[in-house]
């Protein structure tokens, strides 16, 4: 091993957002060619090594959770990273898929963004994966503020680089642009209400500081800060019917970039509600001293049923699985606001599992793309025959979607209306059955398409995706299936993850 | 009655007007100004309240930058608002109010402005501005002040008395920590007391505690409690120069050079390029004093970045691009935004080598930790004013960048 | 007075806000909503340094006395919303200059920046899309 004086074992933490942090501006020196790509699939597999390596410690070390302080600050006067289970999981969760998504990217990238800028779009692309990892790990309110900026300041841009293709990429990122900063600027706003009243930054200190609180219940500006958080978190992680900016920024960005940003940006917005309500606030004023439980079961609900049926209707296959991921975003929403640990868990497992299966999906489509040139339902008529292994791929995450006993939507479904049933709300279960039963018909129509249509134009000259993108979907598909099969390791980490979240701890 | 309040409901009355005006009036360039007009408005604001960096930073950036960045916008796309269908957008004005009314409910249970006994001015703040690293050369960490430090006068008085309520609280939260850390703590006070001993003799620094170093306590906060915040608006900026290379560069082909296009150009202006010429040497040296003396006054790596950055851009405007590239080349440019991030992440890294956290400055200077602080901030002030700088020209030079072939991607857009 | 001063600068920051945010959703020029955009983030940085005021107190800048040492000579406002801020202004103008380069592109591809006439082209593209499938 080289000789140098780092002590990576005790600087984890903060080296799982410097890797890439580093590692991004130093994309814009490759210039260009493959190197970009090479450089970039390094530096990401560097990072998912480095949170695989962060999880085994955190299991043997037995500790709830690592505290890293960054300049060797006090936490409270400084600023504090801290790895717990959960996000030790969505870290796993995020690099893991960001790393795979960026050795599929190489053909895709070279199919859709002007050459002489390929260093400039991996730079901004790893800073895009550092935004959504920083905002994971770091136990300071003000810190998640600035760098979901970077994460949505680099999405934003990404998104516009679907312009060569179709220029309603432009649209769909400055629509996307405002109501992101809309809502970034909520969370602000309602970081400084809680700081005003609690004096400090640091989440477990707010946390406490709130809890010392007499009128805790009562306060006006508590309860204000709590209404623009979850506003602003909703626009962030797309909850109906605040989702307005989500297909269209999904359909119309390049492909790569769909995949990276359906199966971890809301994710990491998701991730960031568990803080605010549960780590901040705590579940007893959270979900008990404020209706959040009967507004956002029912925001999630009316989300799982009208976005699938205007799923449904959708002619172009990206845009009909972004209506979906709105879809399943409710499910996880509805899942943590039930507030009991079969719930929570299975909010926690369904981020997993539905980051997976979309990831694949739209990598499929990717290929898709990059084989027939577009991923309407008449470039996909026929495509069984051409394309097996991708179509395979698109049929099987699509069962994921439904929930197929067998895949990992099941198991995520399984806890989610055992949940509904532990706190009594059959209403829940029905709606998620008539959600599955939705997702039924749409994936049905892709799978119609593929495997029942006759190829036409384009199509009917493709040949099956190259290797170098076929080995990460089917990565991601295998993944989906597996988890569906063994649940052990998903399952305990979500259980464990939902007890100490309900348990209060920060 | 607060003199603060007085001038400051005067202003903010401008203000409000000013915004108004700028929602309203249809010239989009009479709408640029207005803006510049609103951010000095702004400064001013600031600057009552006491928060000259910000106030600084308004200035620099609302009243030069963005009018620069929305001007070269306008040149690209039109002068005028088309005239709205309807004078008031109902439901738009509906969700503001309401929205509105929501906040408002929010500010009743608000300490009152000015306020000395509000929580944020007693809770951690006093603390961390009263804390010394001549207690850290041991190396475990930055320590309360040791005993028989006197803390200067901050805050307000009622802080002891604030702090008395409370204490029954923190008492039973401390002894609950205590527990948990009071093996290593032990250690640690032996090692303290070594350590200071030894500082004691080997550097005499009439101010050797952290905030002495830098009397601007908005730097010591910007640049080393909240360091790592700092790196990341770094970065920030950076990304924004990225994502405008990615967007607004044209097509260039292997080897092309960057001479290729021409703009229009104010070099006849003959009072306004002598006056340029005597100016842009002043700018430069303001550019660098603020920049380096960011932590004894206000302003530092952004406000002097932005300052540098006006010289570089004013020059370009005079004698055209063409000209600023034979002074500093566009690869250069993003070569330089990139070295400004790597310096401030790379002094965190060397803080790492030399055994302390992340951005732990103090390890840089076993000897005497408070001059380590003072040198960590000072690197990392440069950094941020080298991405700053760069990263303001290539943005201007991103938005004067003309279309590849606007006819052609025109009909590109239309076949897809 | 006092108090109702002391409300009022509240007030205003409210007041701003909801300027810049009518701002955003109602006019059609996309400039103009990036520029309402500002506005809104600038009442809530009008929030963050109103909170950090004290009575009496000045700017959170020491004072070097006689023999070299640095002292706080009095009473001073809160810097942390102060650090906050500066953070935030640098993000809201890179979110402008991100924004004004899409609104650039825009203008390329659509030939104008008025919200209402791109629905429309993307509309008659949809349209035709339509038409093709069928």
């Amino acid at each position: 091993m080289l000789d140098i004086p780092l002590d990576v074992q005790a600087n984890l933490p903060v080296l799982i957002v410097l890797t890439p942090l580093l590692g991004g501006v130093i994309a814009t020196f490759t210039g260009r060619g493959v190197l970009p790509w090479l450089w970039s699939t390094l530096v990401t597999g560097v990072t998912f090594a480095l949170t695989i390596q962060m999880m085994m410690t955190l299991l043997a070390s037995g500790e709830p959770f690592i505290s890293y302080e960054l300049g060797n600050w006090p936490k409270w006067w400084g600023i504090e990273y801290r790895v717990d289970l959960l996000n030790a999981f969505i870290l796993l969760v995020v690099a893991g898929i960001g790393f795979i998504t960026t050795v599929y990217a190489r053909l895709s990238v070279q199919d859709e963004i002007p050459d002489d800028r390929h260093n400039v779009f991996y730079a901004v692309w790893i800073l895009a994966i550092t935004g959504l990892l920083g905002i994971t790990i770091t136990g300071d309110a003000f810190n998640v503020y600035v760098l979901l900026e970077i994460s949505s300041l680099t999405v934003y841009a990404l998104i516009a680089m679907g312009k060569d293709r179709d220029r309603r990429a432009l649209t769909a990122s400055l629509r996307y642009l405002i109501l992101g900063s809309v809502g970034a600027s909520f969370i602000l706003l309602g970081i400084g209400y809680l700081m005003m009243v609690t004096g400090t930054l640091n989440m477990e200190d707010m946390h406490n500081q709130l809890l010392r609180m007499p009128d805790l219940d009562t306060n006006r500006t508590i309860l204000v800060a709590f209404a623009l958080l979850v506003v602003g978190l909703s626009l962030k992680m797309a909850l109906y019917p605040l989702h307005m900016w989500l297909p269209k920024a999904y359909t119309y960005a390049p492909s790569a970039v769909s995949a990276l940003l359906a199966a971890t940006a809301t994710k990491v917005g998701v991730y960031m509600a568990f803080r605010f309500l549960f780590g901040i606030f705590g579940v007893g004023f959270s979900f008990y001293a404020m209706p959040s439980h009967f507004v956002l079961l029912g925001m999630a609900s009316l989300g799982i049923i009208f976005s699938s049926l205007t799923a449904i209707r959708q002619t172009n296959a990206k845009s009909l699985l972004a209506y979906s991921s709105v879809g399943q975003i409710g499910y996880i929403v509805a899942g943590f606001s039930l507030a009991n640990p079969n719930g929570v868990a299975g909010s926690i497992v369904h981020i997993f599992n539905h980051a997976v299966t979309k990831g694949g999906m739209f990598m499929a489509l990717g290929a898709i793309a990059y084989r027939v040139g577009g991923t309407d339902m008449k470039h996909l008529r026929g495509l069984g025959k051409r394309m097996p292994l991708t179509a395979g791929a698109l049929a099987l995450g699509g069962l994921g979607l439904i929930g197929f006993p067998l895949t990992a939507g099941f198991i995520s479904k399984w806890y989610l209306v055992s949940g509904a049933l532990d706190a009594g709300m059959w209403q829940l279960a029905v709606v998620v059955l008539i959600g599955s039963l939705f997702a039924l018909v749409y994936v049905w129509k892709i799978i119609e398409a593929l495997f029942f249509g006759e190829p036409t134009g384009r199509t009917a000259e493709a040949t099956e995706a190259p290797l170098s993108m076929l080995i990460p979907i089917w990565v991601l598909i295998g993944l989906s299936i597996y988890f569906g099969v063994d649940t052990s390791f998903t399952a305990d980490v979500a259980t464990r993850a939902a007890s100490s979240l309900l348990g209060g701890l920060p | 009655m607060s003199e603060v309040l007085l001038v400051d409901s005067v202003l903010l009355f401008l203000v409000t007007v000013c915004a108004v005006a700028i929602i309203e009036v249809r010239s989009l360039y009479a709408v640029a100004m207005l803006s510049s007009v609103y951010s000095l408005l702004m400064a001013l604001v600031w600057t009552n309240m006491h928060s000259m960096d910000v106030a600084f930073t308004e200035a620099a950036v609302g009243g030069g930058i963005s009018t620069i960045l929305l001007i070269g916008t306008l040149v690209h796309t039109r002068r005028d608002e088309k005239p709205a269908k309807r004078r008031l957008h109902l439901p738009a004005l509906l969700v503001t109010i309401l929205t509105g009314a929501a906040l408002i409910y929010g500010t009743f249970d608000m300490p009152r402005f000015g306020d000395p006994n509000a929580t944020i001015h007693h809770y951690r703040v006093p603390e961390m501005m009263s804390q010394t690293v001549a207690a850290v050369s041991g190396r475990e960490g930055k320590q309360q002040p040791p005993e028989g430090y006197e803390a200067p006068p901050r805050m307000t008085p009622t802080a002891a008395e604030w702090a008395g309520a409370i204490h029954a609280i923190d008492e039973a939260e401390e002894a609950l920590e205590e527990a948990q850390h009071s093996a290593p703590k032990a250690s640690e006070g032996e090692h303290h007391e070594g350590a200071e001993e030894h500082h004691e003799g080997a550097h005499k620094h009439p101010t050797d505690d952290f905030n002495g170093h830098v009397p601007n306590s908005v730097t010591s906060l910007l640049a080393a409690y909240r360091g790592f915040d700092t790196m990341f608006e770094t970065t920030v900026i950076f990304t924004a120069g990225m994502a405008l290379i990615m967007l607004l560069r044209r097509r260039r082909e292997e080897g092309e050079d960057d001479f290729s296009q021409r703009g229009a150009t104010l070099s006849g202006q003959v009072i306004l390029r002598v006056m340029t010429k005597m100016f842009i040497p002043f700018i430069l040296v303001f550019g660098f004093y603020v920049i380096t003396h960011g932590e004894i006054g206000p302003g530092g790596g952004f406000q002097g970045g932005v300052i540098l950055a006006t010289a570089f851009i004013l020059y370009a405007l005079l004698y055209g691009r063409n000209a600023l590239y034979r002074i500093i080349r566009p690869r250069t440019l993003e070569v330089l935004a990139a070295c400004g991030v790597l310096l401030y992440a790379g002094v965190g890294v060397a803080c790492m080598l030399l055994g302390g956290n992340f951005l732990d400055y103090a390890a840089l200077n076993a000897a005497s930790p408070g001059d380590g602080e003072a040198m960590g901030m000072t690197l990392v002030e440069y950094g941020v004013g080298i991405t700053v700088c760069t990263v303001m020209i290539i943005i201007f030079n991103q938005l004067a960048e003309l279309p590849s072939n606007p006819s052609r991607r025109r009909a590109g857009a239309k076949a897809s | 007075m006092t108090e109702l001063l002391g409300i009022y600068n509240y007030w205003i920051y409210i007041i701003l806000m909801m300027i810049g945010f009518y701002g955003v959703i109602a006019k059609a020029n996309l400039i103009k909503q990036a520029i309402a955009l500002g506005l809104f983030q600038t009442g809530i940085f009008l929030f963050y340094i109103s909170m950090a005021v004290v009575d009496g107190g000045t700017a959170p800048i020491w004072t070097t006395v006689g023999d070299g040492a640095v002292k706080a000579l009095g009473p001073y406002d809160n810097p942390l919303p102060h650090v906050l801020i500066l953070t935030a202004i640098v993000v809201s103008v890179s979110v402008l200059a991100v924004a004004l380069a899409i609104i650039i592109n825009i203008k390329w591809s659509y030939g104008t920046i008025e919200y209402d006439e791109i629905a429309a082209l993307e509309r008659a593209t949809e349209r035709e899309e339509g038409d093709a499938d069928a």
